[in-house]
């Protein structure tokens, strides 16, 4: 069965159009022993790139590849790694099938990385971004029927996108039941940063930044003054 | 400071009606949402009544191609928190989280929330077992037993959506009959996993490390028991987003926006649409037309 059918098919082959310019690498990670949704991510991969000319994708085994899977810090799979055209690791994240509402979160990281423009971050937010300087990780907690997941999960990609220090992680709860588990995850869209702070709902990108910016910040020495 | 002839608080269906108007009226026209575009309506699965759409569609669908529609007539979106708005000469001056805007006219929208039921147990258990996203949260509670509070329209709809996963639905009802519309009652009615507890109340959500389930007390026996089930949907009304809204237009005493029939408030160009006003269906389509009755209201004074 096609997963993209209808309407979609004409939207996604002009925005492609409309938005595609440099190539995209997406590095496929799958485990074929114990992973249920790596036969439809495959197939959803393969469709996808009926749609573009300047999409590759190249599936590469978790378990056996492990150079790779330490290169790019890789702590489970099924997982999408996104690559620039000049085969430089973006930093964006897919844990588990981008389908359902996550479809669209899929979709925009695509464009992310071949058009380098960010749809979410206002100037003032992506320039205090930009100043992150050590090592962020932010995992956003998501299903794929959550209609307020995918912004949060576009947010962490254009985060990552425009900071080589940060890696935006989009999860599939279902798919990942340990680390749903590890982090409480009950309610989504539930967002980690750096396992320092964490947020959960619809929150408004400015917000986000913030919480963004206050974990960064919570590993630094501060100077106590007593009274 | 950026100026702008009509400022919009609000993404949802009539906070984007009302600018697909004023921006089509070449009105310059910012929209402010404080999360995410579509309002209440988009955390739904699916809406079938929406006129012109012959089969169900889904909100989020419905709302993205309304925010195309007003980005089409060069509305500009923010999304910020309004804080405080205040009078000047020449309209309003807006203060949001980050920033400062200025309006001729102003369109409140803001909507409203779901809201808290108050018994022991709640706070615990928010966001660890007691949701109000059926669609978010849903997929947790695959094979568990689980309670919705409340049976009008939007708690069985959200039943409906749940039954894809759960083990069983308990509709838990303050009242001695079911609110919901009968089209929406036939399809979970007669269903085995399916069963309504009606003319009692929540007294307590219970649990220890986990929501094991519902206290709940008959209202005409006064006979308490517990429902076990290890998730609690509430879906038990709603409360108006107007908390910054006090003291600058008048609200009833639930808080709701005063209006009248050209959803003007008690401050001149200032209008009000959608669920945060009063006396409104919160319905798609009723929000659509009081955000477009607000906004020909306010394209009339300011072209004067």
């Amino acid at each position: 069965m096609a997963f993209i059918e209808g309407d979609t098919q004409k939207v996604l082959k002009e925005r492609f159009d409309q938005e595609m310019d440099k190539r995209v690498k997406i590095l496929f990670f799958s485990d074929e022993l114990n992973c249920q949704y790596c036969p439809q991510i495959k197939s959803l991969l393969e469709e996808v790139k009926g749609y573009t000319d300047k999409l590759d994708v190249e599936e590469h085994n978790f378990f056996t590849q492990k150079a790779l899977v330490e290169q790019y810090k890789l702590d489970g799979s099924p997982a999408l790694v996104f690559l620039d055209s000049e085969g430089k690791d973006t930093g964006i994240r897919i844990y588990g099938i981008p389908a359902g509402h996550e479809f669209a979160s899929f979709i925009e990281a695509i464009c992310l990385v071949s058009s380098g423009k960010t749809k979410t971050l206002p100037d003032k937010v992506r320039e205090e971004i930009e100043k992150i300087d050590s090592p962020l990780e932010i995992k956003v907690f998501v299903t794929t029927t959550c209609p307020y997941c995918a912004g949060a999960v576009i947010t962490a990609h254009e985060m990552a996108f425009v900071n080589p220090h940060i890696t935006g992680k989009m999860i599939e709860s279902m798919e990942f039941p340990e680390w749903a588990g590890k982090h409480n995850v009950y309610t989504v869209p539930k967002i980690i940063v750096n396992d320092k702070i964490e947020f959960e709902g619809a929150v408004p990108v400015k917000e986000y930044a913030k919480k963004v910016i206050e974990a960064h910040h919570a590993g630094e020495k501060k100077l106590i003054i007593l009274p | 400071m950026k100026e702008y002839d009509v400022i919009i608080i609000g993404g949802g269906p009539a906070g984007i009606s009302a600018a697909i108007y004023t921006g089509r009226a070449m009105l310059s026209t910012l929209l402010i949402e404080k999360a995410a575009v579509g309002g209440l309506i988009a955390s739904s699965d699916i809406i079938e009544n929406y006129p012109g759409f012959p089969e169900p569609i889904q909100p989020t669908e419905l709302m993205a191609n309304m925010e195309k529609q007003a980005k089409r007539f060069n509305v500009q979106f923010e999304f910020d928190t309004v804080n405080t708005i205040e009078p000047v000469e020449d309209g309003y001056v807006l203060k949001t989280d980050w920033d400062e805007f200025h309006a001729r006219g102003i369109i409140l929208a803001t909507g409203s929330s779901p809201k808290k039921s108050g018994v022991p147990g709640e706070e615990k258990f928010l966001g660890r077992g007691i949701t109000f996203c059926a669609t978010c949260d849903g997929p947790f509670y695959k094979d568990k037993d689980v309670i919705i509070v409340g049976a009008g329209d939007s708690g069985v709809q959200e039943g409906l959506f749940l039954l894809n996963f759960v083990k069983s639905v308990t509709f838990l009802v303050y009242k001695p009959v079911i609110k919901a519309s009968k089209a929406l009652l036939q399809k979970v009615q007669g269903k085995e996993n399916v069963r309504f507890i009606l003319n009692s109340d929540l007294i307590e959500v219970v649990g220890n490390e986990r929501l094991e389930g519902a206290k709940i007390r008959n209202k005409e026996t006064g006979e308490e028991s517990v429902v076990p089930g290890q998730g609690i949907f509430l879906y038990i009304g709603f409360k108006p987003n107007t908390g910054f809204l006090k003291g600058f237009v008048d609200l009833d005493e639930k808080g709701y926006i005063i209006t009248d029939k050209r959803m003007a408030t008690s401050r001149p160009k200032v209008y009000a649409a959608g669920d945060v006003t009063k006396n409104t269906y919160a319905q798609v389509a009723v929000s659509v037309g009081s955000g477009v009755t607000a906004a020909m209201s306010l394209i009339h004074d300011l072209e004067k």
